[in-house]
């Protein structure tokens, strides 16, 4: 398969599948009802928290772990992404499997730099041991590498970018229709802009609270 | 009282985006009944407020959640599932969630073919308008749009200033300020059509981001929701009906348009009768809707015995440029608007190409939308590419590109909708001579990032996303057998016919189409008005 058919490919399972669903309960409904696992089991949510880690890792600010990446995903593989989670429940488990085969250790308890050679190894399409049929390796992880990126930086309400970690790593002060404005002196950079996590109710926005 | 079945309007108008929302606005002044049928629902202030990249620009799911299309690079190809046209499927169209960027075409660009003679593999045409016909209904569109700007760009006589003065700057404009005056260009304000202060009962733009794919919840943004909507439903002679997705234009013995059949939304069969029909559902949609329309008389697609329909799709070429800079840019506070350059737009085959672009600052305003420019980065390095957020300064190039016959929408022959409907198929690769303005823009825009003193900047390929400039596909023109439209955008088969869209320009233009949508259909509104009044429309 040619480079620009992969790309196309891997856009649809990842993001746009969801799209040609029928409605479905909202990712945000289910971020709202808590963090406990709404459609992966525990060792799938572990794997996909270590997978996400490796993706957005913790240095000196917060990453996908403090975010609550895996809970953005979950809670999206509830929802508009259902479709995807019959491809997240085998690719974890060949994942996990692989990993036990070759170290003995499922992928969450390898160390960083074991994480780091198995995710290398199936970005570039060259893992062995690769089971699942649903999708190659490759794939997978381009899949989860985005997904773990919306869950850091989409809005808080859908259960990821936590006490907005996403945000304030990119210096993104958030929507600021509901909180009032924002003044010529502040777009030229002359006086500060306050973000919402400083002006709202940490719950998220829009639908969420009004 | 009638039954509202055996109703006839004098109008029917398929779609209401920034065409139709002109012709509905227009003729119910001019004392028409209308009836409006737009696919998708009628969204509001709350609407908006709750909106985020999530929904609009990731899942669609607050403009186009029905949304089903198909693409592929030629005929050889299968065309497959795709999410690609950024567009509205809402009361107002694409309009509501638009960039807002308002230009006026230059008048070489009404005549491409003129000035730069057949091009292989092109279908270029002149336009059966020229800038001189259009001046006074751009400045129609502008004050009914409150354009915000300084000297009106592209104006016949110098001058005329935009009926609203320009946005406050942002840091990072400054950047790009200093860097092409370096370069020896001349940078003004983006005309844009988001209020840069309260104007005729719409608020002033409040500068809070989240603009270009968002609805506006103020009404500072300019659209058929927030201007001709209001005042055409205050007549009393407009019906809305939002959730009707029209399906086919049904016709009678003569070959005129009887009725329009639509599905609700709870996909119930509907029929609406008018004596006269207005297309307006964007150059995919309206293209979609004819060659939907087949029958004994019209076997492929109504209005279609130039085999044209559908064809000539164009979506412009965007050259994009990113630069890392020291200073903050601000890209994300109020609306899109910042400087522009117009010094490399005129065409010029030396260059090795035909066409031109203007060139904008058009910064990455959102944090999901400048992520997916971060390629396949994962671990530190996309860490330190979010890091770098407020900090990348960006470049955009809005290409005209070449009318190519083989571009086109049509049906796809396997892939239906929710409702059953053959979805439309894409079929789309770029002409040599769009490649080649991309990579000089690109060059010209990496000389500007270095005259502004980045630290580094790269090329952001925009050929593999998605687009909301359609263009194309009922091109308008004199002669019956090259063009599906007429000069008023009335079909050359179909006297009760009119497209009143993107489909009816012969050529793209190097700049946002928008404004041109909407003058034009002022001006087709006009016409459609005084054919009315002598009686000449039955």
């Amino acid at each position: 398969m040619d480079q620009p058919a992969r790309r196309d490919f891997v856009r649809t399972l990842g993001v746009c599948l969801v799209a040609m669903q029928l409605p479905r309960p909202l990712t945000a409904l289910a971020a709202a009802r808590g963090t406990e696992p709404a459609s992966l089991a525990r060792a799938e949510w572990r794997c996909v928290e270590a997978i996400c880690a490796e993706i957005i890792p913790t240095d000196r600010d917060p990453g996908a772990a403090e975010a609550g990446c895996a809970n953005f995903i979950d809670k999206a593989l509830a929802a508009e992404d259902a479709q995807a989670l019959p491809l997240y429940r085998e690719a974890l488990a060949a994942i996990d499997a692989l990993c036990v085969d070759a170290h003995g250790h499922a992928f969450a308890d390898l160390d960083g730099a074991w994480r780091q050679r198995v995710l290398t190894a199936m970005e570039q399409g060259t893992l062995t041991g690769w089971t699942a049929q649903m999708a190659r390796a490759q794939d997978f992880f381009a899949t989860i590498r985005f997904h773990a990126l919306l869950g850091f930086i989409a809005d808080p309400k859908y259960g990821g970018n936590r006490d907005y970690a996403g945000w304030k790593l990119m210096g993104f002060p958030g929507p600021l229709h509901m909180v009032g404005g924002v003044t010529p002196e502040q777009m030229i950079g002359r006086q500060p802009v306050m973000p919402v996590w400083a002006t709202t109710a940490n719950d998220g926005h829009g639908g969420g609270h009004r | 009282m009638a039954p509202r079945r055996r109703q006839v309007f004098d109008v029917c108008v398929v779609g209401t985006g920034a065409g139709g929302g002109v012709m509905i606005d227009e003729l119910t002044r001019a004392g028409m009944s209308v009836v409006a049928l737009e696919r998708g629902p009628r969204l509001g202030h709350a609407d908006f407020m709750g909106h985020d990249e999530l929904s609009n620009v990731i899942r669609g799911t607050g403009f186009a959640p029905k949304l089903r299309e198909t693409l592929r690079r030629d005929e050889t190809e299968t065309a497959q599932p795709r999410r690609f046209s950024m567009i509205g499927q809402c009361v107002g169209g694409s309009n509501v969630h638009w960039g807002a960027m308002s230009w006026r075409l230059r008048p070489d660009e009404f005549r491409a073919l003129s000035q730069d003679g057949p091009i292989a593999g092109a279908s270029l045409a002149d336009w059966p308008v020229d800038a001189a016909e259009m001046a006074p209904w751009y400045d129609k569109a502008e004050a009914a749009y409150g354009v915000a700007g300084g000297a009106v760009h592209n104006a016949p006589r110098p001058g005329r200033r935009y009926p609203n003065p320009p946005h406050p700057p942002r840091s990072g404009s400054q950047v790009f300020d200093r860097a092409v005056r370096k370069l020896g260009y001349a940078p003004f304000p983006i005309p844009i059509a988001v209020n840069s202060r309260p104007y005729r009962n719409r608020a002033g733009c409040t500068n809070s981001g989240m603009c270009v794919m968002f609805g506006c919840p103020v009404d500072a943004k300019a659209s058929p929701i927030s201007v001709g909507l209001p005042r055409a439903l205050a007549t009393g002679r407009l019906d809305l009906r939002p959730q009707s997705l029209v399906h086919e234009l049904a016709i009678d013995d003569t070959g005129r348009i009887r009725a329009a059949r639509y599905l609700d939304a709870r996909g119930d069969q509907h029929e609406v009768r008018a004596r006269q029909f207005v297309l307006a559902g964007g150059s995919l949609g309206s293209a979609h809707l004819l060659l939907m329309s087949r029958s004994g008389r019209f076997r492929d697609g109504l209005a279609n015995g130039s085999g044209l329909v559908g064809r000539n799709l164009m979506y412009h070429v965007l050259p994009a440029v990113y630069y890392l800079h020291e200073t903050v840019t601000r890209g994300w506070l109020g609306p899109i608007s910042g400087q522009a350059i117009d010094d490399l737009h005129a065409s010029d085959p030396a260059r090795g190409f035909v066409r031109g672009a203007v060139v904008t600052e058009a910064y990455p305003a959102t944090p999901i939308v400048y992520a997916t420019s971060a390629g396949g980065l994962w671990g530190a390095a996309l860490k330190d590419y979010l890091r770098q957020f407020n900090r990348v300064h960006a470049l955009i190039g809005i290409g005209e590109d070449l009318p190519v016959h083989g571009n086109r929408v049509d049906l796809d022959p396997t892939h239906t909708d929710a409702s059953g409907l053959p979805v439309w198929r894409i079929t789309h690769a770029h002409h040599a001579n769009d490649l080649k303005l991309k990579a000089y823009y690109e060059r010209k825009m990496t000389e500007i990032a270095a005259a502004a003193g980045a630290e580094r900047s790269w090329v952001v390929d925009m050929t593999q996303g998605s687009t909301g400039h359609f263009m194309g596909t009922c091109r308008m023109g004199a002669d019956p057998e090259k063009s599906v439209l007429d000069r008023w955008c009335r079909s050359h088969e179909v006297d009760n016919l009119w497209v009143v869209d993107g489909g009816c320009f012969p050529t793209s233009g190097g700049y946002n189409p928008t404004l041109t949508i909407v003058a034009n259909a002022y001006r087709v509104a006009d016409h459609f008005a005084r054919e009315a009044r002598r009686l000449n429309l039955r």
